[in-house]
């Protein structure tokens, strides 16, 4: 993905973007699973049903039950599309200046927020079950400095290398702010 | 009662055409990029409008009088049957 074509609200006109990260692919397959699964046993249904029970296809009960078998599978695929929409439009962007999340939980529900590298105090990655180990994916919470809520990067890929891209973030960013600090030799 | 099932189905219809059309603005509106914004809009939209035609294709071929008579005869035979 090329990085200096993407956008997101509020982006400054000189800010660069460093990464950007999504839900691990398999995180968002597991939601999607039970719709997949249930849109393969329609699609079976469909083609073995008409030689399994030709009785419930005869007269006009054919077109009724293609007519059901359709409207199920147009729910489906809007219903794959809404999960697909809450965990791929779930977005950690990394700049150059701070962190923004764009936490998308339904259609209607989106909230960003964005956490500066000055406010940043500690940084934790943790990989949790067979799975996400084997994958390579987990959380990365970042503690903040005063009373706000942790930031939290929930399920992304490898994220120690996210936790190591932060720490050295914040490290020059504090190390840019103590130069400043400092009195002029 | 045609009428009704014909009424139901047309405030389903709108439903799920609104769902479709919210769902195509957030992809357009909220993708990172203008690429994966496309390509996610043309899968989308190609197969919800395909099915979208052809289940109304299809509700319209059914014969509801016919099938709402056959499942109300079915069940005062069912009924009348022990006597």
């Amino acid at each position: 993905m090329n990085l200096a074509q993407i956008r997101f609200p509020g982006k400054h006109d000189e800010e660069t973007i460093i990464a950007v990260y999504h839900r691990h692919w398999f995180d968002i397959f597991t939601s999607l699973l039970l719709p997949i699964l249930l849109t393969v046993i329609l699609i079976g249904a469909f083609v073995t049903l008409p030689f399994a029970a030709p009785v419930m296809f005869k007269g006009g009960n054919g077109a009724f039950f293609a007519f059901l078998e359709n409207s199920f599978l147009l729910f489906l695929w809007v219903y794959i599309f809404l999960v697909w929409i809450g965990d791929y439009f779930d977005v950690w962007i990394v700049t150059n200046e701070r962190i923004v999340n764009i936490e998308q939980k339904d259609l209607f529900t989106r909230r960003v927020s964005e956490l500066r590298y000055s406010r940043i105090q500690d940084v934790t990655s943790e990989v949790t079950g067979v799975i996400p180990s084997i994958l390579n994916y987990g959380d990365v919470s970042v503690q903040t400095a005063g009373e706000l809520e942790h930031f939290l990067f929930h399920n992304v890929p490898d994220p120690t290398s996210i936790k190591d891209l932060v720490m050295k973030l914040a490290d020059r960013r504090h190390g840019t702010d103590m130069d400043d600090a400092m009195p002029a030799a | 009662m045609t009428q009704i099932i014909s009424l139901f189905y047309l405030i389903l219809f709108l439903c799920i055409s609104a769902t479709g059309l919210f769902i195509s603005y957030h992809v357009l509106r909220y993708s990172q990029s203008k690429k994966s914004a496309v390509a996610t809009m043309v899968l989308f939209s190609s197969v919800f409008v395909l099915l979208l035609i052809t289940n109304a294709a299809l509700f319209f071929r059914v014969d509801w009088n016919s099938l709402l008579n056959n499942s109300s005869s079915l069940g005062k035979t069912s009924y009348n049957s022990p006597y």
